[in-house]
Order: C-alpha cells, then structure tokens, then sequence
C-alpha cells in the first residue's frame, strides 16, 4: 500500500499546521518523559547522584566498580538469572505443549484454551495474594492436600530457594497461555502437506513433531523465548508481593529490578542505582539485538 | 479387518487420553483463581478448617459487605479507575493520531522522528523511573493523579501499531473527501479513526489492561494511603490483616473484576491482539 511516501496528500498550509499540532506536543512529552530520563540516567549513573542535592559530584566509573563488587548486586543479578532460565524454559515448553495439543482440535478446545488464558489477564497482585494463600505453611491447599497424601509438607516461602522456586511457579502459571497463543499461530502456518507426507511414510507422531513441527517452527520458537527473557529479566512485582516489605510472607529474594528500587527509593542512592539500571539495559538491548540477528539469519 | 479395528481404538483411546490431560491441566490451571473467588465466599471458621471445603458450605458474603463499605478501598477501586481510564483514553487517542500522522504525511526528518519513537520501545521502564520520580518531587507531583497518570500518556507501541494499520486504507479515500473539502480534523476523526477502529479497541484494551495491572511506578509515586491505586492497597491489606485470608481474597477477587469483565466481552480481540502485537505481554 502506498504509504504516503509517493506523493503528498496535503500540499499545504492547512498540513503544515495539522502536523506541528501533532507532533509539537507528541515528540515534546517523548523528549520529556522518554529520551531525557533515559540520558539522564546514563548521565546520572556517573555521579554521587542523591535525591537531595542533585547529581553531586562527578565519580567517573565508581559506581559501577562498586556495584560489580557489591554482594546484593551479585545475588540479585544470579537470581534474575536464575529465574529468567527457569521461568523461560518452563514457561515456553508448556506453551508449546498446549499448543500442539490443541492444534489437533480435540473437541472443547476453545473452552481449554479460554481456561489457560486467564491467568494472563489477571493482574499480579491478586495472583500472588491468591498463591501464597494456597502455599501457606499451616492451611494452605497445597500442604494440606500434600498430608492428606501421606506426604511431607513444604515450606514453600520459608528459605530463599524456596521462596525462588514459589515464584518461578507462580510466573510460569501466569504466562503459558500467552506462550501458547503465539505458538497456537505458528503451528496454523504450516500446511497440510507436510503432515500428509509424513503421515504417508508411517513415521510416529513423535517423530513428525522432530522433524516436521519443530524444525519449522523455529522462528516463532527463538521470538517466543527472546520476548520471555527480556520480560522475566524486567521481574519485579511478584518478587516484592511474595518476599519483599512486611506483606511479603516469604524470605528475601533480590532481583535486578528489586534491588535498582531499593537502591532509589529506600536509600535514595540514584547514582548507584542508575548504574544498576544501565546494566539492565545492557542485557536487554543485548537480548533485542540477538533477536535481530536471528530473524534475519532466518530470512 | 483386526487392524482397522485396533487403528480405530486406538486412536479412540489416544482422544481420551488427550481429553484426560486437558481437561487435568485446566483444573489445576483454574485452581488458583477458583480458589480465589471460594475462598471470598467463605467464613475465617471455614477457611481454617483442618480439612478444607471447596465449594463454601453457606455463602458468607459479610467480607463483601465490609469491603464494599470500606471507604479506603473504595478510594483504591476509585483511584484504579481514573488512572486507568484517563490513562488508556489519552494515550489511545495520542497514538491514534500521531500514528496517522506518521502513517500518511510527508514532511522533513519524518525518518528521525519516527526512529525517536520506536528507539524508546525496547527500553524497559525501570531505566528511566528514577528521573521521572525526581522530576515529580521537583513538580510537586508526588501523590497526585497527574503524577500517577503523565508517564503513560504516550506509547511507541501504540504509534507503531496503529501506524501499520492505518498504512493500508487507502489513500483514495482521503483524497476524496480532501476534495469534498473537509478538514484534516475532521478526516480523521470521520475516516481515519472509524475505519481503523477494530485495530484502537485492540490498542485500548491492552493499555487498560497494562494500566490496570501497573505497579512499580504507583509504588513510587504516590506515599499516602489516600492516593494508592488498586493493586497497592492490595498488598497493604496484607500487611495489615496477614491472616485474614478471606478479606484478601475478597479484596483480589474485586480486584479482577474490571480485567475479567473486559477478558469477556473482548476474548477474540484480546487473543488476536496478542497474537499480533506480540511485542509485549
């Protein structure tokens, strides 16, 4: 379609003045709530940058130094790991589980896929409000049906392991049905006759999914997991809801996002903090490159 | 003949299996929040029972009433309310038309301008709260609603989305009406935004939904209980009635209310918006 590019709809004043009345306020609040916060950031990363007396001094790269140094730093950037590799793998793997089966339209399937939805429509409070009840020690439903089996109950919030392994749960839950919807689209994309052929060799429907449904959908496959890392490493809400404050119930867990916030807004360090947030933006942007690369490869 | 036979129950009971597997999976997938709403319904003495109801014996609706009489969390519903609506209607509407004007105007550094907005796309909020906040201490914007509101009213995404959308009507139709002599105001609001209305509701209801959702920056912005949206209060309540868990999941069960109410009505669009945007979750 033509764009626009072609030749001018509005050769006039009346087009002047109806896009500077646009963009004039458009461009100025991305400028002022966007590109300046952004470089100031950066900016703000190189000095002793508190809340009460501006940016401070100049220290040059000190804050990262220290921040490479610092134990919280370390631990929150192990976990974010950690839980972006757990989060992602699980999450995407279900996903295409529950995609592929219901690709083969058994019936009920859109009742199914309505069910695994929801969770991604609600919001996060309320899941985790609603998972740490379930996770509670003494009466919640999961330890009491884990005695009612004979088995031993777990503390699911109790250690910080424990209260990791919670919230992969819960942030896995949340977000199969979105893995699947975008999985459900790829799998429609790919013809009959492929399937016909393979159905005609007499190959199991293991091996049609090897070396027919998998390979093609490697694209979609590579999307699906970039889009999951860079938003799993952004992990912030359930991980203040479930271990952080006095409403958390469980220990302590630091992420990334968990500790930029502490160190903004419970020490008021921005320096340090943007430093911190710099780092984040480095891994994500490292991330949308890969995801550039490999779309284009594929091309 | 056997063959055709065993074939054909084969598969039959391979459907079963499948069937048995979906139809486990969706129980526990839609455990947590069926537990959520039975919970609600439930008194403290029935909720702490030793061997737990599913379904509540008598329906206890008195955490209802309390709620729903509670003035703090009818401020938080409120709050929630205005910073979502207010949120999703000027930044659809921004989107709308910036995105038409990107998408059939010629003018000079119309290139840089456009990479300016989707330069921004990827970079997570988290990047660039801490200057927002110190820009509204410096504003006085702390704990008001132009505080809570100002840092969602534009979307790079929404420009790019409705920029591809609105590429493809013709531009036929604007010259038409260009010769009829209406205005360029009034052709987008008579043309351009009806035509690409289906792809604005698609925009609107995952801003609603993200707004509805947002934490992080409510958590910073606003210090007094009086200017908590939603799911702020929510997490206070926990703080404050640990092991009210009914309250709680009266509380959340209100909560979602507003997202399950736009899930139902727009399921299609929301499923198809996800699968188009897929952008962002």
């Amino acid at each position: 379609m033509n764009s626009g590019r072609g030749k001018r709809l509005f050769a006039d004043r009346e087009e002047a003045s109806f896009i500077l009345a646009v963009l004039v306020p458009t461009m100025a609040a991305f400028l002022v709530i966007r590109l300046a916060p952004i470089a100031e950031t950066f900016v703000g990363s190189f000095f002793n940058w508190s809340l009460v007396d501006g940016f401070g001094r100049f220290v040059g790269v000190r804050n990262y130094v220290r921040l490479f140094a610092d134990k919280t730093f370390y631990s929150s950037f192990v976990n974010t790991i950690n839980f972006t590799v757990f989060t992602t793998l699980f999450s995407v793997v279900l996903g295409l589980l529950f995609a592929c089966l219901l690709n083969r339209k058994p019936r009920f399937s859109t009742l199914y896929e309505t069910i695994i939805f929801v969770p991604v429509v609600l919001t996060f409070v309320p899941v985790c409000l609603v998972w740490m009840w379930l996770l509670d020690w003494e009466s919640g439903f999961v330890n009491v049906a884990l005695r009612a089996l004979g088995l031993p109950r777990v503390s699911w919030l109790a250690t910080p392991t424990m209260s990791m392994v919670s919230v992969i749960i819960v942030s896995v839950w949340k977000v199969i049905g979105y893995n699947m919807i975008i999985f459900s689209v790829g799998l429609k994309a790919i013809p009959r006759e492929y399937y016909e052929a393979s159905a005609i060799d007499g190959s199991s429907r293991w091996t049609v999914f090897r070396r027919v449904t998998l390979p093609l959908l490697k694209p979609i496959t590579l999307f699906v997991t970039v889009m999951a890392v860079i938003n799993n490493l952004k992990v912030f809400t359930q991980v203040y809801v479930m271990t952080m404050g006095k409403q958390g119930g469980g220990a302590q867990v630091d992420v990334l996002v968990s500790d930029i916030y502490t160190r903004s807004f419970v020490y008021y360090r921005m320096g340090s903090a943007s430093a911190e947030a710099m780092v984040l933006l480095v891994v994500v942007l490292a991330m949308t490159a890969l995801q550039f690369r490999l779309a284009r490869e594929d091309e | 003949m056997a063959v055709a036979i065993s074939n054909r129950s084969r598969r039959a009971m391979g459907a079963a299996l499948l069937q048995a597997f979906l139809v486990v999976s969706s129980v526990v997938i839609i455990f947590p929040f069926f537990w959520m709403i039975s919970t609600s319904l439930k008194s403290n003495l029935e909720i702490f029972r030793p061997s737990p109801t599913l379904f509540p014996e008598r329906l206890f609706t008195e955490n209802y009433a309390k709620l729903l009489a509670d003035s703090s969390f009818l401020r938080f519903y409120w709050n929630s309310i205005v910073v979502s609506v207010v949120g999703t209607a000027l930044s659809t509407f921004s989107s709308m038309i910036a995105g038409f004007v990107f998408a059939k105007f010629r003018f000079p550094a119309k290139n840089f301008l456009f990479f300016l907005v989707l330069a921004t796309l990827m970079v997570p909020f988290q990047c660039y709260m801490i200057p927002l906040y110190s820009m509204s201490v410096g504003l006085k914007l702390i704990d008001t609603y132009t505080g809570l509101i100002f840092p969602i009213v534009i979307s790079s995404f929404g420009i790019f989305f409705i920029r591809q959308n609105m590429q493809s009507i013709p531009d036929s139709l604007i010259e038409a009406a260009k010769i009829d002599g209406a205005s360029i105001w009034r052709i987008f609001f008579t043309i351009m935004m009806p035509l690409s209305m289906s792809s604005g509701v698609a925009l609107a209801i995952f801003q609603f939904m993200t707004a509805w959702g947002d934490f992080i920056w409510p958590l910073i912005v606003t210090n007094s209980q009086k200017m908590f949206v939603l799911e702020l209060g929510l997490t206070r309540f926990r703080g404050e009635f640990v092991d009210d868990y009914g309250l709680m999941m009266t509380g959340s069960t209100l909560g979602i209310v507003p997202v399950l109410i736009v899930f139902l009505f727009f399921r299609r669009y929301i499923i198809e918006g996800v699968t188009l945007s897929g952008m962002k979750a």
